[in-house]
């Protein structure tokens, strides 16, 4: 038992490494995260942050994905059923290429695998 | 855990709620408690190396936090919940680990929260009024929740709730909304009266078609004159037995995220029909038009669509029934398991307004199926727990995987089933991950 926890222990930190190791290259290529928001903070972030997180989270954002077509027309939805104003066109265009480019559509799959992280610790993977 | 390092595991969070949330909170084993995984120095360092020190967004609560890591061994700063993952923090929306979900009756704590609004503030459940009008009903009428109580028979139920939603993180492309994976769901006990009881004391006219609700949580822009969401069931539905405005949730009060002091049940359909915080009743001589009642809320293509279609509202229906699905509560995703034992899997299965049949499991990806013992419901429209056990041929990796059959020959599909807009009813097989060694 104390052997088990000591290997689970160990692959764990090896996942959150992993994971660090992942963020931190986001991070040093044009992709860093907006620490009070969770925005990823390129050219136009600052106009989603000042629209978008009027109403709602900006996990909302974070946590949704889709074509620029796809993202106009959740914003018309919001428009017309939920109080956003009219934006300029500017400001529009700015907010969907945005949307679009850093959190554009997901790869198409029937069913993708189970996540990473429901997954058990991978005997060939662990192996040195 | 110290609490100055509190900011950090924040942002952290800020940063990737639904990878790093999940990466934060789950507990892959028994053995491995939350609190173990705090003092693993890989966290410390991650935060440390990315430099996090950040202050929290002033949009965010108190008590929306993944909080096992801040204070000390609260292990959630949702009053009254733990180990919900949050999806988002405004509206606030969290979902259950499915392994969290092994209780036969889903307790407080692990029911999930789907809200649309900002739940009321400062409830004085002694003046809390429940308002019963409308176009057909014929006396208007004004309730408090001890007029409830002692003009009608309390009843106790098990009922089922789901977010029509849930599984919507498997569709693609995606769908508009919060991503759910499979923990949007709970069968807790609620204790109230029939709405049917209240209905008919109030006087249901013959043109009666529908009851919509109304609630005092507010709409997140902060606008007065707008409404969260206001939805309902056809008459029909509404006069079903099992239909309650309830002011108790496992024989405490309900919870303040979960409709506190006072909410409809309406099980078996999406969970966005049982309205929460309920001040208001109408009964309505037309199909109720409330905020989310029309396509695309709640709504499915009437016909099947490709992946991706931009379908019309006015090709869109209102879902009702929701369909059969199971999860599997027990064991946990990612377990290792010593092959020379048998491994008891275990889980709930339900069927929107329909019963439960069978439920088969199966370890080799859906090439051969094993029965599972299903018990009987604790009452209509509770979800039933099933039951069996393995035994694992040899070492290796195995998917146990879970499918429900319903009383009418309807199975869930192994894939996930057909694309809609805004990503409803995925009810694809639930599927755990096992490491035999």
């Amino acid at each position: 038992m104390i052997d088990m926890l000591t290997i689970r222990r160990s692959a764990r930190g090896i996942l959150v490494l992993s994971a660090a190791t992942l963020l931190l290259t986001q991070a040093s290529s044009a992709q860093e995260i907006d620490s009070f928001t969770g925005l990823k903070m390129s050219a136009g972030w600052l106009q989603v942050q000042a629209t978008c997180t009027e109403c709602h989270s900006a996990q909302l954002i974070s946590q949704n994905s889709g074509s620029r077509e796809v993202w106009k027309s959740r914003l018309r939805w919001m428009q017309d059923t939920q109080g956003l104003g009219q934006l300029t066109i500017n400001l529009e265009d700015t907010i969907l290429d945005y949307l679009a480019s850093n959190y554009g559509q997901k790869p198409a799959s029937r069913r993708a695998g189970i996540p990473a992280q429901l997954m058990p610790d991978n005997p060939y993977e662990n192996a040195q | 855990m110290k609490k100055q390092n509190q900011p950090e595991i924040n942002a952290l969070y800020r940063q990737d709620p639904l990878g790093a949330d999940r990466l934060l909170w789950g507990r892959r084993s028994d053995g491995l408690s939350r609190r173990g995984f705090l003092k693993n120095s890989g966290l410390v360092a991650m935060t440390a190396a990315l430099g996090m020190s950040i202050p929290f967004s002033r949009f965010m609560p108190a008590g929306l936090i993944p909080a096992a890591f801040a204070a000390d061994n609260a292990p959630t700063q949702i009053t009254g919940k733990d180990g919900l993952i949050v999806l988002n923090d405004r509206p606030l929306n969290a979902e259950t680990p499915a392994h969290l979900l092994d209780d036969a009756i889903t307790p407080n704590r692990y029911m999930f929260i789907r809200n649309n609004g900002l739940p009321p503030e400062n409830i004085d459940t002694e003046s809390w009024r429940l308002q019963i009008e409308g176009e057909s009903c014929e006396r208007a009428t004004s309730f408090s929740i001890a007029d409830l109580r002692s003009r009608f028979e309390a009843v106790t139920l098990q009922l089922q709730l789901e977010c029509g939603g849930n599984g919507r993180n498997e569709f693609s492309p995606a769908a508009s909304g919060n991503q759910w994976t499979n923990g949007a769901v709970g069968c807790p006990s609620f204790t109230g009266v029939r709405l049917r009881d209240v209905l008919n004391y109030c006087g249901v006219k013959s043109d009666a078609v529908y009851i919509g609700y109304f609630g005092a949580d507010t709409h997140t822009s902060g606008d007065p004159t707008r409404v969260a969401i206001s939805r309902g069931v056809p008459i029909a539905k509404a006069m079903e037995r099992e239909s309650l405005i309830a002011w108790a949730m496992n024989g405490e009060d309900i919870p303040l995220q979960n409709g506190y002091p006072l909410r409809m049940v309406c099980a078996g359909w999406p969970g966005s029909v049982s309205g929460k915080w309920l001040n208001r009743i109408v009964v309505r001589d037309r199909v109720h038009d409330g905020e989310k009642m029309a396509a695309p809320s709640y709504s499915v293509p009437i016909t099947a669509v490709a992946p991706g279609s931009r379908v019309p509202n006015a090709d869109m229906r209102t879902i009702e029934s929701m369909p059969v699905k199971s999860l599997v509560t027990f064991p946990q995703s990612g377990i290792s398991h010593d092959l020379g034992q048998r491994l008891i899997v275990r889980g709930h299965a339900w069927a929107g307004d329909n019963q439960v049949s069978s439920v088969f499991i199966s370890i080799d990806f859906g090439a051969t199926w094993l029965p599972t013992s299903v018990q009987a419901a604790s009452n209509r429209l509770a979800w039933q727990n099933w039951e069996s056990w393995v035994q694992f041929p040899e070492a290796g990796y195995y998917e146990v995987w879970s499918r429900a059959m319903d009383d009418r020959g309807r199975s869930q599909p192994m894939v996930v089933p057909g694309w809609n807009p805004r990503g409803y009813l995925n009810n694809a097989c639930h599927r755990v991950a096992v490491q035999v060694v």
